[in-house]
């Protein structure tokens, strides 16, 4: 049901991007063109004024608000809207609208919390508006465009940190890992192209059916497993996990919470039309291998996540550990046959997911803003660093207990109420195996996240300074600790609203 | 099935929250003192723990004794959703309905009541702490909304979020406040209980896909009155899905066309093992013999501060939880392995009672002695009749009060001493002849003296037994006999024995003295006048053992 127009009012579609692309634009020139301390707030200001109109646009196409719709040209409220550009190839549909939005919130977050040089905003911009083409459209080529998009401005943030060895080895080994899974995609996706003739989502079942479902079954199979290890390891999924703990660690921490909450959400939405329109859709071919295979992949990114978890001493190469674990968590619902519960259920893990995450890192950054007025070479993110932090600034370290509790699965906060939905996905579908593994892993989890608890509030720090405070710092951590407070508490609105998203009535 | 899901509306509509909710009132003041102002956090959080016990009296003075149902019931839709799923090719209508749901019966009511008792007492024996107290009372606090709601929630999952509540502020108040390995202590607590919880979760969710899942509407005809199936986590509803043959057989003929036949349902060995995961669940909580290692941890190196409510109250949700999920949702598996509650009961209770005549530390000896008592609720729980379960909820009680004031009184003797070895001890009765005849006390109600709380209890329990499982009965009588023999030892040997320490001491506090007194009051009271407790819990436990006759009967 997509429709093409190639006109003023489907580039109207576009807005989100081409604000992202002005901000890009104007920063590149800010860059060149100013100094000091005008250039830095000037670039960040141009930065943060595009996403937050970008998320507002993205809004507005969800909310039936009149003033919009007469704006963007549509009679009726904007919902069901799908509308495609170029054959698909830039298309407007529920999915990818609730996917912008959490990239787009993610990112402002990151603006608005992290203090790094000027490029590092327009190439955050530039790896978002890869994520934002990922996550619509329907052609395979775009598709990989924008994973491109992506990636590649991904290994240069990584790089940034110039005189820094560790980063420069993250950054090698981010290049050369992430350059073999873009190319893994790409060869499974030359088999689907093969099989069916066609590079757009929605034909090519057809085309397939058109070649012979049995025929070309090994070919699929086939294609699965490159694409699935590809996806694995943009989505930091085990087996495919080896490179995350060190890039994570020798990045800038922003960019360290990019990875572990934009790319890995990205990557998850470029797994959803894969599976959703060719994999799991394809009439003669069962979907139980595909379905068996993720869940093995969901399985093992629980366990090794989890366990390896419990012995890091650094947080960011914990955190990595962590987001590897939810990675398993987040493939769960994925891993059954396709209802509207088990899409709303990955949806409001994946909110929980970046909310506890960015505001997790959000404390990092602060933690390390501090170190680094000490020792500007060596801000280093130990567990030690969490030491004594609730005699430092008792606030913070209550903001970060609620956040950590939401990590460990505790009640009355998001991620509690992720893990719940989840489990009465996981049962409806009477997987036993997967729903003990999912709680014995989180019963591990409790040691190493409570082991950051330990840190704030059962040693002492070395130094007994208050940490410095940053309004935008504080912002940014106590929005994602109320949000993670009202997804814990109050559930049915989030939920009821992806459900509305992704199945108007 | 009749009178168990009913439930009557009482005038003052939110009460039960105002009781859960009220330690909150106390954790927004003490957040606005400063936490130099030591005197003033102590008093405030002392004076916020009375509001508890107020409501709780009140619940308790207006609580009907004729009416065994359900009562100053709240119940709204905390979250409900719905949306739409396949079976077969069919859509249909799903509806998940969450239940912010409170209330109290006989046998939740008295286990509210002590919790608010001891939470109070606590706060004064909390006087005793030397750091940190704004902290400290404000988790203290929170524990007691943990523990409160855990009494009272009537949904699976509101009950669940209680339980896990308590485990937070005890991981801090053990890991802040303990003594030398206190972090070491919390660990273990925190894995011992979050495994406990896991299996917990894991079963509850279960249940709601399985028992909690209805279907209303004209299952033969789909065209005349469409079909919707919902999901409920109310425990009533729950308890009536499980045991009412209509319903099952209503959702089985629905599901058949989808080939889903039993898979929504619950077969019997389904069952059996949500029963067992339940057992595992709350028996390490309570805990049962193979799981108890944690808790002795955590009773030798807490604050005995924190010990009074764990040791008082945390360990009695184990067995309330048993009760009221695990027993009520699975009253013919219950039965069934009678025999083999019975037998985990006695090796608790001896188990128990042979390790704590061998300690020489206080604290480990009340431990164990908490592992014996422990026992006795299994046995009232394999009893299976309406005395064995009053011995059973009799023993929470009592063991709480005992256990509180035990513990209250070792804060106070380790502050004086700075130890709590036996052999360190002795003589005390010359210098602290207060804390000595609380001790004595406490020890002859913990054997079991005709007269105090702990007499009717396993009186109760014993003849409960006695019914079913003579041979057991004897078994575990010997282990009061052993019971008298190790808190005698004990007892003994602190109060009297040879003078250990020589220098002099000052008695009991007024601020230490009252909750002794007022623990011990509580102790003499149901021991002599039973039916303080028996008032309430009678008629809710008749009406539960019809209920369980009934559907065993039915079902």
């Amino acid at each position: 049901m997509i429709t093409n127009l190639v006109s003023w009012e489907a580039v109207r579609m576009m807005l989100p991007e081409l604000l992202v692309v002005l901000a890009i634009t104007l920063g590149i020139i800010f860059d060149f063109t100013m100094s000091g301390l005008v250039r830095a707030v000037a670039i960040r200001s141009v930065s943060l004024a595009a996403v937050i109109g970008a998320t507002l646009i993205t809004l507005g196409y969800m909310l039936p608000i009149q003033g919009f719709i007469d704006f963007i040209g549509m009679s009726n409220s904007p919902l069901p809207l799908q509308v495609g550009l170029m054959d698909g190839a830039f298309v407007v549909w529920p999915l990818s609208l609730i996917g912008k939005l959490i990239i787009l919130i993610a990112v402002g977050l990151i603006i608005l919390v992290g203090r790094e040089r000027a490029e590092f905003y327009y190439l955050l911009l530039s790896a978002t508006l890869g994520a934002m083409f990922l996550v619509s459209t329907f052609d395979l080529v775009t598709l990989f465009v924008g994973l491109e998009l992506l990636s590649i401005t991904s290994y240069i943030m990584v790089a940034l940190k110039r005189q820094s060895g560790s980063a420069t080895e993250a950054a090698l080994k981010y290049i050369v890992m992430g350059g073999i899974s873009s190319a893994l995609i790409l060869y499974g996706m030359s088999f689907i192209y093969g099989m069916s003739g066609s590079l757009n989502i929605l034909q090519i079942p057809a085309g397939i059916q058109m070649a012979g479902a049995d025929a070309v079954q090994p070919l699929l199979y086939l294609s699965f497993l490159l694409i699935i290890a590809g996806i694995g390891f943009k989505i930091a999924s085990a087996p495919f996990h080896v490179w995350a703990p060190d890039v994570y660690q020798g990045s800038n921490t922003p960019t360290t919470a990019f990875l572990a909450v934009v790319s890995k959400a990205a990557g998850f939405l470029l797994l959803f039309p894969l599976l959703f329109n060719i994999y799991y859709q394809q009439e003669g071919v069962p979907s139980d291998t595909f379905h068996l295979i993720l869940k093995v992949i969901a399985g093992l990114a629980m366990l090794i996540g989890n366990i390896m978890a419990i012995r890091q001493s650094d947080v960011k190469r914990l955190l990595a550990y962590s987001g590897i674990a939810n990675t398993g968590y987040l493939l769960l619902p994925l891993t059954f046959r396709i209802t509207d519960v088990h899409l709303v259920e990955f949806f409001y893990y994946l909110i929980a997911y970046v909310i506890m995450n960015l505001g997790v890192f959000a404390v990092i950054m602060h933690l390390q803003l501090n170190n680094k007025q000490q020792d500007e070479s060596n801000a280093s993110a130990a567990l030690s660093t969490f030491a004594g932090l609730y005699h430092r600034a008792p606030a913070t370290a209550i903001a970060t207990v609620v956040l950590i509790l939401s990590l460990a699965g505790l009640p009355l906060t998001g991620g509690f109420m992720g893990k719940w939905f989840i489990l009465f996905g996981v049962f409806q579908e009477h997987s036993y195996t997967l729903a003990a593994i999912l709680l014995g892993t989180t019963v591990l989890s409790f040691y190493y996240y409570f082991g950051i608890i330990r840190q704030m509030f059962m040693r002492s720090g070395s130094d007994t300074d208050l940490i410095s405070k940053r309004f935008t710092m504080q912002l940014g951590t106590w929005s994602c600790v109320a949000a993670t407070i009202v997804l814990g508490i109050f559930p049915s609105p989030v939920f009821e609203w992806i459900l509305k998203i992704i199945n108007p009535q | 099935m009749g009178d168990f899901g009913q439930m009557t509306f009482e005038s003052m509509p939110h009460l039960l929250t105002a009781l859960v909710l009220s330690p909150l009132l106390g954790i927004l003041i003490l957040a606005f003192i400063p936490s130099s102002m030591g005197q003033w956090l102590k008093r405030t959080a002392i004076i916020a723990s009375l509001l508890p016990i107020l409501i709780a009296g009140y619940v308790y003075a207006n609580f009907n004794h004729n009416a065994g149902v359900m009562q100053f019931v709240e119940k709204f839709e905390w979250t409900s959703i719905s949306w739409t799923n396949f079976y077969g090719s069919q859509p249909i209508p799903n509806e998940l309905h969450l239940q912010y749901a409170l209330g109290v019966d006989g046998i939740s009511l008295p286990l509210v009541f002590l919790t608010a008792l001891v939470a109070a007492m606590a706060m004064f024996a909390s006087v005793l702490i030397k750091k940190r107290w704004k902290l400290y009372f404000i988790l203290m606090l929170i524990l007691e909304i943990g523990m409160l709601g855990v009494f009272t929630a009537q949904s699976l999952t509101l009950f669940f979020v209680f339980f896990e509540l308590t485990l937070i502020p005890m991981f801090f108040l053990i890991g802040i406040w303990g003594l030398m390995h206190r972090e070491k202590a919390a660990n273990q607590f925190l894995i011992f209980n979050g495994l406990g919880s896991a299996i917990l979760f894991f079963g509850i969710i279960w249940i709601i896909t399985t028992a909690g899942f209805t279907v209303t509407g004209n299952t033969m005809d789909i065209s005349a009155d469409q079909p919707v199936a919902h999901f409920t986590d109310f425990i009533p509803t729950i308890a009536d899905n499980l045991n009412n043959t209509d319903t099952i057989a209503n959702a089985t003929e629905w599901l058949k066309p989808y080939g889903l036949d039993t898979t929504y349902l619950l077969s019997n060995s389904t069952k059996w093992t949500l029963f067992i995961l339940l057992l595992v669940a709350f028996g390490i909580k309570l805990p049962m013999f193979p799981f108890h290692t944690w808790m002795l941890r955590v009773h030798s190196e807490a604050p005995a501060s924190v010990v009074m409510i764990h040791s008082g109250i945390l360990l009695k949700m184990g067995a309330y939880g048993l009760l009221r999920i695990g027993l009520s949702f699975f009253p013919e598996q219950a039965q069934e392995s009678a025999t083999w509650l019975a037998i985990l009961g006695v090796v608790n209770l001896l188990y128990g009672a042979f390790c704590a005549f061998a300690q020489d530390e206080l604290r480990s000896l009340l431990a164990y002695s908490s592992i014996s008592h422990m026992g006795i609720i299994l046995l009232g729980f394999a009893a299976n009749n309406t005395i064995g379960y009053s011995g059973a909820v009799f023993q929470m009680i009592s063991h709480g009060l005992i256990s509180a004031l035990f513990f209250m009184l070792v804060g106070s003797l380790y502050e004086r001493t700075g130890t709590t070895s036996l052999s360190d001890l002795g003589g005390m009765s010359k210098s602290l002849p207060f804390i000595s005849a609380m001790m004595l006390v406490a020890g002859l109600a913990s054997l079991g003296l005709p007269g105090l709380s702990g007499f009717v209890s396993e009186l109760m329990a014993f003849i409960g037994l006695f019914e079913n499982h003579p041979t057991l009965t004897y078994i575990a009588v010997l282990g009061i006999i052993l019971t008298a023999a190790y808190v005698l030892r004990g007892v003994m040997n602190i109060t009297y024995g040879k003078l250990a320490i020589s220098t002099k001491m000052a008695d009991a506090q007024l601020v230490e003295a009252f909750p002794m007194v007022v623990l011990t009051a509580f102790i003499i009271l149901i021991g002599v006048y039973p039916s303080v407790l028996s008032g309430p819990l009678d008629q809710s436990l008749h009406e539960w053992a019809h209920w369980l006759n009934h559907t065993q009967a039915g079902g």
